[in-house]
């Protein structure tokens, strides 16, 4: 029965995620002092293009048809496994988490070499090369929280409610800011309003994808923002304001952590600029070293 | 029953040998049949053992195979069992890929040859045997990598793969005759006691670790492995890759766990080093290549440094006192052996598959495979994903517990180093499994999708034998990674009649397979298979919104222009930021200096080789020299 507890999380992270990007978004505008979309704009772009008749390259072979679908399913799944309802204690192990965003990077990647282009390769060429520092920062900086309780997802959560705020949740906190910000593709490192195929890192491998393909990838790769989110809000933000709390209050203080978190992402976007590919490695350094330094603390 | 079955293997290796020689027409189809009937017998008496014992066999020096003692233990039965999965695919593949090269019958007789070896050296338990039939493979393998000796690479690949075999042999000799001046006695019983002091066996393991390793090809000794994996032909490279690198893995355990008593940990923290260290220089190396076969020969260096670094930390467990940890660490050892093998021996043959088909084995030459030859293509997709660590394929099982007992090392080693070690292990694991997805994406992409980059001259159809045995190893390795409990109680049992580790007091080794954590011990895959069927469901809601719209197929987008077959990325394009960030300097410094080593040594031996001028005159002085020499010797010493 728990694989339902499950599931309900991945539904409620799947309609929410166009949300999360849309606020986000409104709220770059805001600070840009631009009027911006309506919050739920993420919902109608979908809606247009799973309306839209696709194109596909002659080029490709049947992967490039099932990859968003394996993509999605990879998310999909990655999502349930998240310890939103805590009230179900569920003992994930937290590397099968990394192993399914690992699985949908592969499908992605894949595809996006099928077609032949240049620019999904060069796309795919830095996804991949992104990959071999996000995923050891990812493990690094989880390890700085699972060392002490084990390694399943739900157990971490549960043990963050009594932690106080101390430097080591501290560093840990600004290390998972850092690759969040990374690999939702936000601007330090990727830029996801371009249309400029030189400077596109995630846009650059989908380029080949249109209609209900393209909206199954954007739908997911929302999904995968808001997973990283979730993981903060639950994880790296220790305390809960209350240990016993009803279930009215946990989503609050939930719902909070959460907007805090999409408030500092959207300020980030704002304040910094993009940053050259070479110079991404040391930003990526900077937060496993911070990872580091909060294990040697405690 | 058992006797006769062991004979009956015998037999059949010893008629797959001769067939080739006698016969003229048909040879290496039979030979290989036979090849395959005696894998699968072979596959039937590790099964006998693991399930009933040891089976011990013993023939007296007056029968026809002289005096040979076999000693099949559970441990040796495990590496039988590996042994006859890949055995029987690699001879299926020979009933048609042998034909298809040069001296088909040379290769079906040492390919047979270096199968009936890989049994004997997992099953003899005498030091002299194992020795002797370690030898004899150094020297089959060579051969059967200089197959193709016309081409000066072959040539040299297989002299510098003679060499590190040789010099290899070198520590292992002189582990094993320590081994003796201990126990006085060359047999695999006797040294089970374990009744050595640990400061000799530290002296002696450190020999069979420097043996073992350059067997393994574990970083700084892993020079010879790229080459040889590359030149030696399709079946044998396969071979090679899956099962010759685990013999070195099965010396490796008996040394550190039977025959020795080790009880300082640093010794353990020798073996995670040097395993990391040639898993992350191994899967860098891949990066740097641009060959099919060797970027497979360096994953390979990489899993073997895995592997070689989980036994390190199943060792360190042990000698700290941690019997289920280092049970865990073990059993994640022997699975990720096993899934390597698996989709090893399944890459190679795909691979040996592409190079028969296209003649071009430089993967920048290659691309769009995937129309041409599906089948392959979609094998060699499947097992590349799956040596990726993708959940619900079986190396994900594996890497997960590797990552499991690196965090518990923590938790076993208090304070700052603990931590220290666990970070640095967590660090070396991450990346390489990061870079695994790198290398093996980018050799999946460039050369079995988007447009081909040369033209293929033909593609001749050889028939599905080139194809199937590789399914079937895939199919193997999807077994296991669908059924990772099942996995966890056979291999608790398995490791359990090893009689390695003292189990009274361990907590059962499913509890550490659970990846959700209810379920039964079989089910543990299962809420993952709902929820992605789930997912499926909903991804097919998603698109019915809308209702069907059409689909047209036309040309890739290229800015307005027509797409080009150049216009692709390459290769070496796609791994050339990594290796920058990695700094270009450090590139193959390891390998040209081993490579120069190795040169060095034959150069120094071609002036010990004038000494052999094949003039019996000059023995006979010899043999007078030494004579004087020793008289001398005695007479005033």
């Amino acid at each position: 029965m728990s694989v339902l507890f499950n599931i309900v999380t991945a539904i409620i992270i799947l309609t929410l995620a166009p949300l999360c990007i849309g606020i986000i978004k409104k709220l770059k505008a805001y600070m840009q002092n631009r009027r911006g979309f309506t919050v739920l704009q993420p919902y109608f772009d979908l809606w247009k293009l799973l309306h839209k008749s696709e194109v596909i390259s002659r080029r490709t072979t049947a992967l490039f048809r099932i990859a968003p679908y394996i993509y999605f399913m990879a998310i999909f799944t990655a999502a349930s496994l998240l310890p939103l309802l805590l009230y179900y204690v569920n003992r994930i192990e937290i590397f099968l988490l990394v192993g399914l965003l690992a699985a949908a990077r592969i499908a992605l990647v894949l595809a996006a070499f099928d077609a032949g282009s240049s620019f999904a390769g060069i796309g795919a060429e830095r996804e991949l090369f992104f990959s071999i520092l996000f995923e050891p920062a990812l493990l690094v900086i989880l390890f700085a929280k699972i060392y002490t309780s084990g390694t399943a997802l739900s157990t971490i959560a549960a043990l963050q409610i009594q932690t106080p705020l101390n430097l080591q949740s501290l560093l840990a906190a600004i290390a998972f800011f850092m690759l969040t910000v990374a690999e939702s593709g936000r601007i330090p490192v990727d830029n996801p309003d371009t249309h400029l195929e030189l400077t596109m890192v995630h846009e650059a491998m989908l380029l080949e994808y249109s209609g209900k393909r393209l909206a199954l990838i954007t739908w997911a790769a929302q999904m995968k923002q808001v997973i990283y989110v979730v993981i903060f809000a639950q994880i790296f933000i220790p305390w809960q304001l209350w240990h016993n709390m009803s279930v009215f209050s946990y989503w609050g203080v939930l719902l909070l952590k959460i907007l805090f978190m999409l408030v500092a992402l959207a300020v980030t976007e704002t304040m910094t600029n993009k940053m050259r590919v070479f110079r991404v490695p040391g930003f990526m350094l900077v937060a496993i070293a911070l990872a580091i330094f909060s294990i040697f603390i405690q | 029953m058992t006797d006769s079955l062991l004979l009956l293997i015998l037999t059949i290796y010893l008629l797959a040998i001769a067939t080739p020689v006698v016969m003229k027409k048909q040879a290496a189809l039979i030979s290989s049949l036979l090849g395959a009937i005696g894998s699968a017998l072979v596959g039937v008496v590790a099964v006998l053992a693991l399930l009933g014992g040891a089976i011990v066999f013993h023939v007296d020096p007056v029968t026809v195979y002289g005096n040979l003692s076999l000693n099949i233990d559970a441990l040796a039965a495990f590496f039988l069992l590996l042994t006859s999965i890949v055995g029987i695919a690699v001879s299926v593949y020979g009933m048609k890929y042998i034909e298809l090269n040069d001296n088909p019958r040379v290769l079906a007789a040492l390919g047979n040859l270096f199968l009936l070896l890989l049994f004997l050296i997992f099953s003899v338990d005498n030091s002299l045997e194992f020795l002797f039939v370690w030898e004899m493979m150094a020297l089959t393998t060579f051969l059967l990598i200089n197959h193709n000796y016309a081409d000066i690479k072959v040539k040299r690949a297989a002299w510098i793969y003679f060499v590190a075999a040789q010099f290899g042999a070198v520590f292992i000799i002189a582990a094993f005759t320590m081994l003796y001046s201990c126990y006085h006695s060359f047999d695999f019983s006797v040294y089970k006691l374990a009744t050595v002091d640990s400061r000799t066996s530290i002296v002696i393991f450190l020999f069979a670790f420097i043996g073992f390793s350059i067997k393994a090809g574990i970083v700084p000794a892993h020079g010879w492995l790229p080459a040889a994996h590359a030149a030696a032909p399709g079946n044998i490279s396969a071979l090679l890759s899956a099962v010759m690198l685990k013999m070195a893995l099965y010396g490796l355990i008996r040394f550190a766990f039977q025959f020795c008593v080790l009880d300082s940990y640093v010794v353990a923290l020798v073996v995670i080093a040097f395993g990391l260290l040639s898993a992350l220089y191994g899967i860098y190396l891949s990066l740097h290549e641009q060959e099919i076969k060797r970027v497979l020969a360096c994953s390979s260096i990489e899993n073997m440094g895995l592997i070689f670094a989980l036994i390190g930390v199943s060792l360190l467990y042990k000698i700290l006192g941690y019997n289920t940890f280092a049970v865990l660490a073990f059993a994640a050892a022997l699975l990720h052996a096993l899934n390597h093998a698996l989709i090893k021996g399944s890459l190679f043959l795909c691979a040996s598959t592409v190079l028969k088909q296209t003649h071009q084995g430089n993967i920048e030459q290659l691309g769009g495979l995937m129309k041409r030859l599906p089948l392959v293509g979609w094998t060699f997709v499947l097992s590349g994903i799956a040596i990726c660590g993708v959940p619900l394929f079986n190396c994900f099982i594996s890497e997960w517990l590797m990552f499991k007992c690196i965090v518990l090392l923590t938790s076993v080693i208090p304070g700052p180093v603990g931590k220290t070690i666990a970070i640095i292990s967590l660090l070396a694991f991450a990346v390489v499994i990061a870079m695994v997805v790198v290398s093996f994406t980018r050799l999946l992409g460039v050369s079995f999708f988007g447009t081909p980059r040369s033209q293929y001259y033909e593609f001749p159809d050889y028939g599905k034998l080139l194809v199937v045995p590789q399914q079937i190893l895939l199919g193997v390795a999807l077994i296991i990674g669908l059924l990772p409990g099942v996995i966890a109680l056979v291999f608790a049992d398995v490791i359990g009649k090893m009689q390695i580790f003292d189990l009274s007091g361990c907590t059962a080794l499913s509890g550490y397979f659970r990846l959700y954590g209810s379920g039964g011990n079989y089910a543990i895959i299962l809420p993952l298979i709902i929820t992605l069927i789930f997912a499926y469901i909903v991804t097919r809601l998603i698109t019915a919104v809308g209702g069907r719209r059409t689909v047209s197929v036309d040309e890739t987008w290229c800015c307005g222009n027509i797409p080009d077959k150049n216009m692709q990325y390459s290769a070496r394009g796609i791994s050339q930021p990594l290796l920058r960030i990695m700094s270009n300097n450090f590139g193959r410094m390891f390998e040209n200096h081993t490579a120069k080593i190795i040169e060095r040594l034959n150069c120094w031996s071609g002036y010990v080789r004038r000494m052999q001028s094949g003039n019996l005159h000059e023995y006979v002085t010899y043999i007078l020299a030494v004579t004087v020499i020793l008289l001398i010797v005695v007479v005033f010493i």
